[in-house]
């Protein structure tokens, strides 16, 4: 029996976001229901911005799916960390991640006690952007972290969606905040924004990016980076002509 | 008309001789001068023209006389030419590195990609999505080769079709 009164839910569950694009949701409930293959008393909690995309099948593989007041925006991730029902550690996990592995039960245990944020490092052979200049660069992998429920952390989360949609701002002659001399297509990226937060923002927010790679493993990663153990949380990409495809 | 004879008028005293060539004013600069061969006295230049235009140029000098190469040479010094060439034996060999390991992740990509795909194929058949046999759904999940998952699944069938027979 799932338990939908948030009052009920334990310390810590995951949370999985999608908007805009039915393909995110496929996604996001193929993911919950790899978690809950592996860990069945998982709790997960997906957040969609379009009501009439769950189907009541939805409800076997997450405890609670809220669309209310789930903004119809690219990053209503962003939006939705603030907004976690789970008052220890909450995971958050890109909807396009599947869960491989029984290990998954000790997800929380990851998250010292000392920290607040957990990622783990960007490969950067395997990334888009990562240097921004020859002394800066992103290295926390944004799709997939531990977070705790306390007031600096919750902060920080709506200040990244905050961030976000001030970086992103524009009007007719362009956008409306500077960026500095970073280039314009890093705006485009919440892995950029959080990296300003925690690097030039005044958060308190303790946290590290040095997570074993197997809880985030990326396509195209090697398979040396494993050192000898099971990926964990497999981290695919929906090709682009899939997204704009209607759920089956 | 076409086959007519023309003689041709020569006045000795009118000749004139083309004097020493004279030394034309060259009209670029030498830049990022490199050795492709030392011991040949083989060197790669750029010329830069006024005009923003670069060409390269490929100076040797088998006998000791070319005017460029003593050029290049006088003004950039053999040590300058030297350091020139062991910067772009290094910038050459990262790149052909980045490009092994750009090669090499695609690869890795491709073949993580067609294992995925294989999952997802076994999770979009119906017996398999709506099996309650977890041990083999776990380990088709967990499978690390197209050939595991196959596998596994075809398992999963059986069982599946063993059960129906005997209910």
């Amino acid at each position: 029996m799932n338990k939908r009164n948030p009052e009920e839910f334990p310390e810590n569950g995951f949370i999985i976001v999608a908007s805009l694009k039915e393909r995110f949701y496929k996604a996001a409930i193929e993911c919950a229901e790899s978690v809950k293959l592996f860990w069945p008393e998982a709790h997960i909690t997906v957040f969609v911005d379009h009501e009439e995309w769950i189907k009541p099948s939805d409800w076997n593989h997450a405890d609670y799916i809220v669309h209310w007041e789930v903004p119809k925006h690219i990053r209503a991730k962003l939006w939705a960390l603030g907004n976690t029902p789970y008052k220890g550690i909450t995971c958050y996990l890109d909807a396009d991640i599947v869960c491989q592995h029984e290990d998954v039960e000790k997800v929380f245990d990851q998250l010292p006690d000392d920290l607040d944020l957990l990622f783990t490092k960007i490969r950067p052979y395997n990334a888009k952007v990562t240097k921004l200049s020859n002394t800066e660069e992103m290295t926390a992998h944004c799709g997939w972290f531990l977070y705790r429920n306390n007031p600096h952390t919750i902060k920080l989360m709506e200040d990244w969606y905050g961030e976000y949609i001030a970086q992103n701002l524009h009007n007719n002659h362009g956008y409306v905040n500077d960026i500095g001399d970073y280039p314009d297509d890093v705006r485009k990226w919440d892995t950029f924004t959080m990296w300003k937060l925690l690097e030039y923002g005044d958060t308190k927010v303790k946290w590290k990016d040095d997570l074993h790679v197997r809880w985030n493993f990326v396509n195209g990663y090697k398979d040396s980076e494993l050192e000898d153990e099971e990926i964990v949380f497999w981290h695919y990409t929906i090709p682009e002509h899939e997204i704009h495809l209607k759920r089956k | 008309m076409a086959n007519e004879k023309v003689v041709l008028e020569i006045d000795p005293s009118n000749i004139t001789t083309v004097s020493d060539e004279t030394n034309k004013k060259k009209n670029f600069v030498y830049k990022d001068p490199y050795w492709s061969n030392k011991e040949a006295k083989h060197m790669i230049v750029t010329l830069e023209y006024p005009d923003g235009r670069k060409s390269t140029a490929s100076i040797q000098d088998k006998d000791g006389t070319n005017p460029d190469y003593k050029a290049v040479l006088e003004e950039f010094g053999e040590e300058v030419l030297d350091e020139n060439t062991a910067e772009g034996v290094k910038r050459r060999d990262d790149q052909i590195k980045k490009r092994l390991e750009r090669k090499e992740t695609e690869a890795v990509r491709a073949k993580q990609e067609m294992l995925f795909g294989a999952k997802l194929q076994a999770f979009e058949i119906d017996a398999v999505k709506d099996s309650d046999n977890i041990k083999l759904k776990r380990l088709i999940r967990k499978a690390k080769s197209p050939m595991e998952v196959q596998a596994y699944t075809t398992i999963l069938l059986m069982e599946t079709m063993d059960e129906q027979k005997e209910s």
